[in-house]
């Protein structure tokens, strides 16, 4: 089963939620889950991005900094070829959440997601 | 006079449909609700004021004078009202009482005086032309007493109500001064009646300037109420956003949390009712946001 669900790339400014997201992913059967805060960190990464199969991006990565949808660019750049899911506080009508919304082939979650949520995800995931 | 009592009477007409559409949508808002009865009321004066100006009959002018008197008693009622509410001072309701049972005397004393409130003996009619206005017919009679008790209670009214103003709201300097000068007026025409003067009343004049006045200020406050509510609604969705990242770690926190024991799948229990309600509370400003973008 492991084997098949995917390794997740998790960015999000906030170190508290990459600590428990990556500890649920990897309880959830995730093949291995990497945390990250910026998208100069993921920039750091170079190649290796595409050793991952899914990426959950949070929107907003801090005041002043690249948003999610910047890091979705940088990673459609390197021709990324895993799945690209949103993750969001804000509200629908938030300039940034509508521009990630258009975006075709990823999806926009509205936190708090449920485990329930996450696993689905990742079994959605592995079969991409 | 006649060009002049139209325009105040159409602005004053505008002025109360505006701000009792304002005031009457719910919640109530009684100090629009105020405002506009007042500008009904000097509406009404100034009507009554051209038909007393421009008629020549001196039974029709009485009659005409005691209605004035009807809606003089009215209008500082409730201005008197709404300067409470504007202010933000509240009157012990003694003084409410007192004050509505001083207008109720009055109001008995001019059905019931033959000459109405304002004259003791038969007035005479005498006709003015003023400079630039058209000719107009005034009536000349010895005061009544109570004359002075209305006077009184307007000069009180607009005294007590700049003071407020000045006391609670200083950055008010506008709606201050156009009731100093409103004062000015009264005192102005209870001269004029008292000496038998022969020029028109100035009352109206500062009446219409006063009604501007406090108009494009309680147009003004609206807006800026506005304003202000729209962005206090967005500092509490943005603050509902912020709080969503650590709603977030908390949910998946606690479905991390070993539940082994009884005490623990209780304590995780509660921790995760405690968890749903912080997200319905957050569900909660969704109807709020969705108003706002209705522009509320």
């Amino acid at each position: 089963m492991s084997e098949s669900l995917p390794a997740v790339l998790f960015v999000d400014d906030d170190p508290d939620l990459c600590a428990v997201m990556h500890d649920a992913f990897l309880r959830l059967g995730a093949r291995s889950c990497k945390t990250l805060g910026s998208l100069r960190e993921v920039q750091e990464l170079g190649g290796e991005v595409h050793a991952f199969d899914l990426a959950v991006l949070d929107i907003n990565l801090g005041p002043g900094l690249p948003n999610g949808v910047e890091v979705f660019y940088w990673l459609e750049d390197q021709d990324f070829k895993g799945r690209v899911v949103f993750l969001t506080g804000h509200a629908h009508d938030d300039p940034r959440v509508i521009t990630a919304a258009a975006i075709t082939g990823t999806l926009v979650f509205s936190k708090p997601v449920r485990s329930e949520d996450l696993r689905r995800l990742l079994e959605r995931g592995a079969k991409t | 006079m006649t060009a002049f009592l139209w325009a105040g009477c159409g602005f004053a007409c505008a002025s109360a449909i505006m701000f009792m559409a304002l005031g009457m949508s719910k919640p109530r808002d009684w100090k629009y609700i105020t405002f506009a009865g007042a500008m009904f009321f000097l509406a009404s004066y100034f009507t009554l004021q051209q038909a007393f100006y421009n008629s020549d009959s001196l039974n029709f002018k009485i009659e005409v004078v005691r209605w004035q008197v009807n809606v003089a008693l009215l209008y500082h009622g409730v201005f008197a009202a709404f300067l409470c509410l504007y202010s933000g001072w509240r009157p012990h309701r003694f003084l409410t009482w007192g004050a509505g049972a001083y207008l109720l005397i009055l109001f008995v004393a001019n059905w019931v005086s033959p000459y109405t409130l304002y004259f003791t003996a038969p007035p005479k009619i005498s006709t003015i032309t003023p400079i630039g206005a058209d000719t107009i017919h005034l009536l000349e009679a010895p005061l009544n007493g109570f004359v002075v008790a209305l006077f009184a209670f307007g000069a009180v009214t607009h005294s007590w109500g700049a003071y407020q103003i000045r006391r609670l709201q200083p950055g008010k300097k506008l709606v201050f001064a156009a009731l100093m000068i409103t004062l000015s007026a009264l005192g102005l025409d209870l001269v004029r009646d008292a000496v038998g003067g022969n020029w028109p009343y100035s009352i109206e004049f500062a009446t219409a300037l006063l009604a501007m006045l406090m108009s494009l200020e309680l147009a003004i406050d609206f807006r800026r109420k506005e304003t202000q509510l729209a962005r206090a609604l967005d500092t509490t969705i943005h603050i509902r956003d912020q709080l969503n990242t650590p709603l977030q770690t908390l949910t998946i926190g606690l479905d991390l949390l070993p539940a082994e024991t009884p005490e623990q799948r209780s304590l995780i229990s509660r921790l995760r009712a405690s968890v749903e309600r912080l997200e319905s509370l957050g569900r909660g400003l969704h109807k709020s946001e969705l108003l706002k973008n209705q522009k509320l």
